[in-house]
C-alpha cells in the first residue's frame, strides 16, 4: 500500500465518522444471524425457554437492521450483541435439554436392562 | 429540615463524585455468574466460565469507567447471557458424563449378563456332556446286559436241551429198566414168587427147591435157578438185597435159626459168585418166627420153609 493510498483510506474513515458516527456493524449482523441459525438447527424452537430466547434474538436482529437503516449503527451494534448472546444461550439451552434427555434415556436403558436381566 | 437538606446535599455530592448504582443488567450478570460458578461448569467447563468471567469483568470495568451507559448495560447483558450459557454448557457436560457413565454401566451389565450367559451355557454344555456320558454308559450297560441275557438264554437253552436229553435218556433208561424188570419179573415168576411190599420187592423161593431137608448146601438145580435170579437182579438194578432164611416150626428154634442163616448165607454166596455186589447184599436167619402159612399141615410147613430176597430197587 502506497503512502497516498493509506492516506486516502484514513481520510475516508474520518469522513465516515464525521458523517454519522460508527460504521455499519455488518460483521455483527452476520455473526448474530449465524448464531440464530445455529440455535434453530440445535432445536431451540422445540424448547420453550430456548424458543423465547430465539424469538428475542430474531427481534433484536430485526431491530438492529432497522437501526442500521436509520443510521444508528452504534445502537445497532449493541442490539446485535444482545441478539447474538440471546441466540447463543438459546443454542446451549436446546443442547442442554437434548443432552439431559439423552443421559436420562441412557440411564433408563441401564435400569431396564438390569431389570430384565434380573427377571 | 436542616438535616434533610444536608442529606440531600450529601447524596447529590456523592452522585456527583461518580459513585453510580450498578444497573440491573450488571446485577443480573453478577448473579448469573455466581450461579454458574456454583454449578458443574466450574469443574467441567472452566474455559466457558472463564469467558463469562471475562465478559463480566469487561462490563464491570465499563461500569467503573463510564457508569451505566448503554454500552455498559449491553456488556452486562452479554456477560449475563455468557454466564447462563456457561452454566448450560456445564449442565451439558454433566449430562454427557451421566450418559457416558450410563453407557459404561450398560456395557458392564451387558458384559456381566454375557458372562452369566456364558457360564450358564458352559454349565448346560457340561450337564449335557455328563448326560451324554451317562446315557452312553447306560447304553453300554444295556448292551452288555442284553448280551449277557442272550448268553444266559443260550446257556439256559443249552441246559434245557441237555436236561431234555437227559430226561429222554432217563426215560429211555427207565423204560429199559422197566422192560428189564418186566422181563426179570417174568423170569423170576417162573422160579419164585415175586411181590412188592413196603420193604421192597420180595422174591420168595421155596426151600424145597433150594435145599435137601435139614441141609444148607444148594441143590444143583437150585444153583441154576439162582443163576437166573442173579441175572434178573443185575438186569433190573438194585440198591440193596437182604437174603432172609425162613424155616417151619418143627425142631428146635435155635437149630432152625442156625439153619436159616446158613441157608441165607449159601444163597448170598452163590449170588455174589454170580456178580451181585457183595457190599450190597446181606444175609440173615429168621428161623420159624415169621411163618406165612400154618405149620400144622405139610403143605403149610412147605410154604414156610423158604428163602426171601428183599430187593430195594434203584
Amino acid at each position: 500500500m502506497s503512502i497516498r493510498t493509506a492516506g486516502s483510506s484514513l481520510a475516508l474513515a474520518f469522513l465516515a465518522m464525521a458523517c454519522g458516527g460508527a460504521a455499519a456493524p455488518n460483521e455483527r449482523v452476520t455473526s448474530a444471524t449465524a448464531a440464530v441459525r445455529a440455535a434453530e438447527v440445535a432445536g431451540a424452537p422445540g424448547n420453550p425457554e430456548a424458543s423465547l430466547l430465539l424469538k428475542r434474538a430474531r427481534e433484536g436482529l430485526a431491530q438492529a437492521k432497522a437501526q442500521m437503516a436509520d443510521g444508528k449503527n452504534e445502537d445497532a451494534a449493541l442490539t446485535l450483541q444482545k441478539a447474538e448472546a440471546d441466540a447463543d444461550l438459546a443454542l446451549y439451552l436446546a443442547r442442554e435439554a437434548a443432552a439431559k434427555a439423552e443421559a436420562q434415556a441412557a440411564v433408563d436403558q441401564v435400569k431396564a436392562f438390569k431389570q430384565k436381566a434380573s427377571e | 429540615m436542616r438535616h434533610t437538606t444536608l442529606a440531600a446535599f450529601t447524596l447529590l455530592a456523592t452522585l456527583g463524585c461518580g459513585t453510580t448504582l450498578a444497573p440491573k443488567e450488571l446485577l443480573d450478570a453478577r448473579d448469573a455468574y455466581d450461579r454458574a460458578a456454583k454449578g458443574p461448569a466450574a469443574k467441567l467447563t472452566p474455559a466457558q466460565l472463564d469467558t463469562a468471567k471475562q465478559a463480566l469483568d469487561k462490563a464491570e470495568a465499563s461500569f467503573k469507567e463510564d457508569g451505566d451507559e448503554d454500552g455498559t448495560k449491553t456488556m452486562a447483558y452479554v456477560a449475563m447471557r455468557k454466564a447462563q450459557a456457561a452454566a448450560a454448557q456445564g449442565e451439558i457436560a454433566a449430562a454427557a458424563q451421566r450418559r457416558d457413565q450410563a453407557a459404561r454401566d450398560l456395557q458392564a451389565a451387558q458384559q456381566s449378563d454375557a458372562d452369566k450367559a456364558k457360564k450358564s451355557l458352559a454349565k448346560t454344555k457340561a450337564e449335557l456332556a455328563e448326560e451324554k456320558r451317562r446315557l452312553e454308559a447306560e447304553r453300554k450297560q444295556a448292551e452288555a446286559d442284553r448280551k449277557q441275557s442272550q448268553a444266559e438264554i443260550a446257556k439256559k437253552d443249552q441246559e434245557v436241551h441237555k436236561t431234555k436229553q437227559q430226561l429222554e435218556e432217563e426215560q429211555k433208561k427207565r423204560l429199559d429198566a422197566e422192560k428189564r424188570l418186566s422181563a426179570a419179573m417174568a423170569s423170576l415168576a417162573e422160579i419164585a414168587k415175586v411181590k412188592e411190599e413196603k420193604r421192597g420187592v420180595v422174591i420168595t423161593i421155596s426151600g424145597e427147591v433150594l435145599f435137601a431137608s435139614g441141609k444148607h448146601e444148594l441143590l444143583p438145580i437150585a444153583q441154576n435157578k439162582l443163576d437166573d435170579v442173579a441175572k434178573a437182579l443185575k438186569d433190573q438194578g438194585y440198591k440193596a438185597i437182604l437174603v432172609e432164611g425162613h424155616t417151619d416150626s418143627r425142631g428146635s428154634a435155635k437149630k432152625n435159626e442156625e439153619l436159616s442163616l446158613q441157608r441165607a448165607n449159601a444163597v448170598r454166596s452163590h449170588l455174589v459168585s454170580r456178580g451181585i455186589a457183595s457190599e450190597k447184599i446181606k444175609a440173615t436167619g429168621i428161623g420159624p418166627s415169621r411163618p406165612i402159612a400154618t405149620n400144622d399141615t405139610a403143605e403149610g410147613r412147605a410154604n414156610n420153609r423158604r428163602v426171601e430176597l428183599v430187593v430195594t430197587p434203584e
